[in-house]
């Protein structure tokens, strides 16, 4: 999308935009730099990038700035909580006859940095444990019989390599200071250099004895406010960014081109609401210096318990400014999305981790691993280990004699969670009577859901295109709230919506999950796959899609939303292969009913 | 060394209902959810410097290795990390002595660890659902029971459930959110104020920990003492029929489901009488009471997220006027 977005620009605004680049990417090595000077304050940084040149020369100017022993430690997106957090050293320990215990990652990366690459994969599982990593400055080990508190304390640097749907988890991007992004800098402008390393080491050594006023954290408190990054955490990074940068600065206190510098790396990026417009200069209150020209004079502090917001340093302004300019490179579009469900949507972390094909291990049962089934090892060495000194061939050794009515095969629950895809015609000849009744279906469907455990994704579809409003979640919160968000009106770009939710859908069935697809529509499309109007090419182009559903074996229920049943939606229909519902008077139950019943199929399909 | 509890910036109701569950741990545990970065975590944790010492058990599998000539400890307050496995929850075959000496015994899990205090449990939202079964069916008996490996062995543990977690990650179900006794909704402090008072805190406590909690041991030292007094008074308060009537008369008026939401009601306004120095439970306990003890418990459209302490105030208006 932000790629699209920017061939359409103008020769003109090509020109500003390589400027942005030049700017983003002197932010990215400032921030490199600030990492070095306060690693326990800032946490470190999430970088959106692709792999690329521009992403390694960072890499080597972060590693620059760390110093020669700095440790990095690659930690796979896909590492088993064994290697991340560590555990029993299964071979040492077999050898040994007695447990060894292995460190993991997060360990063995004490004040050094770990890298996640593709950090859009990690799982729930491992941002819990580096987000309590993070917040206790210890990783606490609670498997394999073991139980140890080892301290550690390191930076994480998130590599996102996400297409647009996919983020980095929130909950880690949160307790880091920055997010930068590398996508689409030349390599031309990633040949400048940021502060030197000297200065760099100059500014640690005094970190400690800078000082920042209470004006000034009151301030970015409420840009934080102001820009619907409520958390405290980001207010509190601002502010340790502003104590690095004026020692960076060379000077002892943060004066307010520290704290606007800061608010653009650490409160912009985050920003889901734009301050308000900064243009109108009347607008605001006091007529005080306006940004570009810092003076340096300090304004009068106020009391302690005035409860005026310091709004002088124009830190809206400056945030605003990030905002547009693209430094920030904030696609407005995305941040709609992510108003309406907010930045845990991150793909998987945001969820329950996705049960693996083979199901979530719930225990271990007598078995022969031969006959199919995984060996759980250490449920084997825990059910021979008793009978060690009364098996006579084992006594001479130290090693435990493992008889085959031993052998332990790990069980899995084996369930397809079933994930429910809605796509919601919100177009205008929708929108005029049937929209409302659909999102009352809707709700009504969701509460089922719920109730099942199953997860579910919202799709809509009017004016140019598709977009998908929700991706797939168990979070009714903020189903709810993409659907309340809804608005109504524009063409109806069906062949769009079509391909879209085909591709939600395989996306699912790649997750090991059962996906249904649930349409509202009145089948009456008017907007080509290309996004042009034109009812001829619209409809050939749905024509066009929708058998692609029925090749594609998914399961789907057509609930046609016009007033009376129409041929045209019954068409649809039909080269879905889909199940067809005339809905000349929507109602919940209705509506619900018809899912229940295809849900039994798709279970019984899928031998739930 | 954790943050002072005192400290803490507002999360007054998460700060009560802890408190509370202090006092009188049968009201049953509490259930935090909020936001991210909203102290939770840090609130709870801190909760482990205001509890009175426990005495020390002759249980070997509870207290393994007693001191000699102490009869108490301080009381547990045990992190249940998100990828603990089951063998560590309940206990299991100690692994070391079966390889080295061949010996069959048991090494007692987490549960065991935090008898006589709480089980802290971050993300609870994100627990795999046996696993919360399991702790809520322990913490309910009061016992722990394991049979498997060819253990057999049951032992005490009484604790108080505490859960934390961030709604937009996942629901927690519904049948379990009951189970807990209390729960508050931890919001985002948007007072700027109190933002800069969270930071100041923060940077001190970062700089100098030892120092910072010196400085505020004081004021734990003296909510530590309320638990103590509420714990001597707590047997003598008393609840009057027509203030029993009103705690079921409001139930009632929010539909909730079964008689746990009433006994809890009742448990927690008598531990806030008790916390007031009061022996009589009034109307104005009830009151206060109520949101924390009854929100969770609403018979719900679970799609209504209009905050449910809303809907208890209300009643509470009505019923208690």
């Amino acid at each position: 999308m932000t790629a699209a977005a920017q061939a359409e620009l103008p020769a003109d605004d090509a020109l500003a935009f390589v400027s942005g680049a030049a700017d983003r990417w002197d932010d990215a090595l400032l921030v490199a730099a600030l990492l070095a000077i306060d690693p326990a304050g800032l946490k470190g940084v999430s970088v959106r990038a692709g792999p690329g040149p521009v992403r390694d020369l960072w890499l080597s100017a972060y590693k620059g700035y760390q110093g020669d022993h700095h440790k990095l430690s690659p930690l796979p997106a896909n590492a088993d909580e064994g290697r991340i957090i560590g555990g029993l050293d299964l071979v040492e320990t077999l050898s040994a006859g007695k447990p060894v215990v292995s460190r993991g990652v997060l360990q063995e990366s004490d004040g050094g940095t770990v890298l996640v690459r593709m950090a859009e994969r990690l799982e729930a599982g491992a941002v819990h444990a580096l987000t309590s990593a993070m917040d206790q400055g210890a990783v606490s080990v609670e498997r394999d019989g073991l139980s140890r508190i080892d301290r550690t304390r390191f930076s994480l640097l998130l590599f996102d390599e996400g297409a647009s749907d996919e983020r980095a988890p929130q909950a880690l991007e949160e307790r880091l200071a920055f997010l930068i992004n590398l996508d689409s800098i030349p390599l031309a402008c990633a040949e400048e250099e940021g502060p030197s390393s000297e200065a760099v080491l100059r500014a640690r050594d005094r970190l400690t004895s800078i000082t920042i006023d209470d004006d000034t954290v009151r301030a970015l408190g409420a840009a934080c406010l102001g820009a619907g990054a409520s958390s405290i955490r980001v207010q509190m990074a601002c502010s340790r960014a502003a104590l690095a940068i004026a020692a960076l600065r060379g000077s002892d206190v943060v004066e307010n081109e520290d704290a606007r510098l800061a608010a653009r790396l650490v409160i912009a990026p985050r920003a889901t609401s734009l301050p308000e417009a900064p243009e109108d200069e009347a607008q605001e209150p006091p007529p005080e210096e306006p940004p570009q020209d810092q003076t340096d004079e300090e304004p009068e502090p106020f009391p302690d318990d005035d409860r005026e917001l310091p709004d002088d340093l124009n830190l809206d302004e400056i945030i605003a400014d990030a905002i547009k300019s693209g430094a920030v490179n904030l696609d407005l579009a995305e941040d709609e999305v992510r108003r309406a469900s907010p930045r845990a949507m991150s793909g998987r972390a945001g969820q329950q981790a996705p049960s693996k094909s083979s199901g979530r291990p719930i225990g271990a049962i007598p078995g022969d691993p031969r006959r199919g089934g995984r060996l759980d090892i250490l449920a084997t060495l825990r059910t021979a280990a008793p009978w060690k000194r009364l098996r006579p061939e084992a006594a001479a050794g130290s090693r435990v004699r493992i008889y085959p009515s031993d052998l332990r095969i790990r069980k899995y629950a084996h369930r397809t969670a079933s994930s429910v895809i809605f796509v919601v015609d919100a177009s205008g000849s929708s929108a005029v009577n049937r929209l409302a009744e659909a999102k009352g279906a809707v709700e009504s469907l969701l509460l089922e859901c719920y109730a099942r455990r199953d997860l579910v994704s919202l799709i809509t579809f009017k004016g140019a295109g598709a977009s998908c409003d929700l991706p797939p979640c168990r979070s009714l919160a903020r189903a709810r709230r993409a659907m309340a968000g809804l608005p109504g009106g524009g063409g109806t770009p069906l062949a769009s919506a079509i391909s879209l939710a085909l591709e939600t859908a395989l996306r699912e069935q790649d997750e090991g999950r059962a996906p249904l697809l649930v349409f509202l529509t009145d089948g009456q499309s008017n907007i080509a796959l290309d996004g042009s109007p034109g009812r001829p090419a619209a409809q050939a182009d749905t024509e066009k899609m929708a058998p692609l559903l029925a090749q594609a074996g998914l399961r789907v229920l057509f609930f046609d939303t016009s007033p009376r049943p129409s041929d045209k939606a019954r068409n649809v229909a039909r080269l879905m292969n889909a199940t067809y519902v005339p809905l000349p008077y929507a109602d919940g139950s209705t509506v619900s009913a018809a899912v229940r019943a295809e849900q039994a199929k798709t279970n019984a399909g899928a031998g739930r | 060394m954790s943050f002072p509890f005192s400290a803490i910036v507002g999360q007054a109701e998460l700060k009560q209902a802890l408190m509370l569950t202090a006092i009188d741990p049968k009201i049953g545990g509490v259930l935090a959810l909020g936001d991210r970065g909203t102290g939770k975590s840090t609130t709870i944790r801190a909760l482990a410097a205001l509890l009175p010492e426990v005495p020390i058990t002759d249980d070997p599998r509870l207290d393994p290795n007693p001191p000699a000539g102490v009869a108490t400890k301080p009381a547990p307050v045990v992190d249940l990390p998100l990828g603990a496995t089951e063998d560590r929850i309940v206990g299991a075959l100690d692994l070391e002595a079966a390889l080295v000496r061949g010996e069959k015994t048991f090494q007692p899990g987490l549960l065991a660890a935090a008898h006589q205090g709480f089980l802290y449990i971050d993300e609870v939202n994100l627990l795999d659902d046996h696993l919360v079964d399991v702790l809520l069916d322990v913490a309910a008996s009061g016992e722990n029971v394991i049979e498997r490996e060819g253990l057999s062995v049951r032992h005490p543990a009484q604790f108080v459930l505490i859960g934390s977690g961030n709604p937009e990650e996942g629901d927690l179900r519904p049948q379990l959110i009951d189970r807990f006794g209390l729960a508050v909704d931890v919001q985002t402090l948007t007072d700027i104020q109190e933002r800069l008072a969270v930071i100041k805190r923060r940077q001190s406590y970062e700089t100098d920990p030892g120092a910072f909690k010196a400085e505020w041991a004081e004021e734990d030292r003296a909510l530590r003492d309320q638990i103590v007094e509420a714990r001597g008074i707590l047997p003598s308060v008393t609840m009057d029929d027509d203030v029993l009537e009103k705690a079921a008369a409001l139930c009632i008026a929010l539909g909730t489901d079964g008689l746990r939401g009433e006994l809890t009601l009742s448990r927690t306004a008598h531990a806030i009488a008790a916390m007031n120095h009061e022996t009589k439970v009034t109307t104005d306990h009830l009151k206060h009471a109520a949101p924390m003890a009854l929100r969770h418990r609403l018979r719900k459209n679970p799609l209504d997220d209009a905050d449910a302490g809303v809907r208890v105030a209300r009643a509470v208006e009505e019923v208690l006027a």
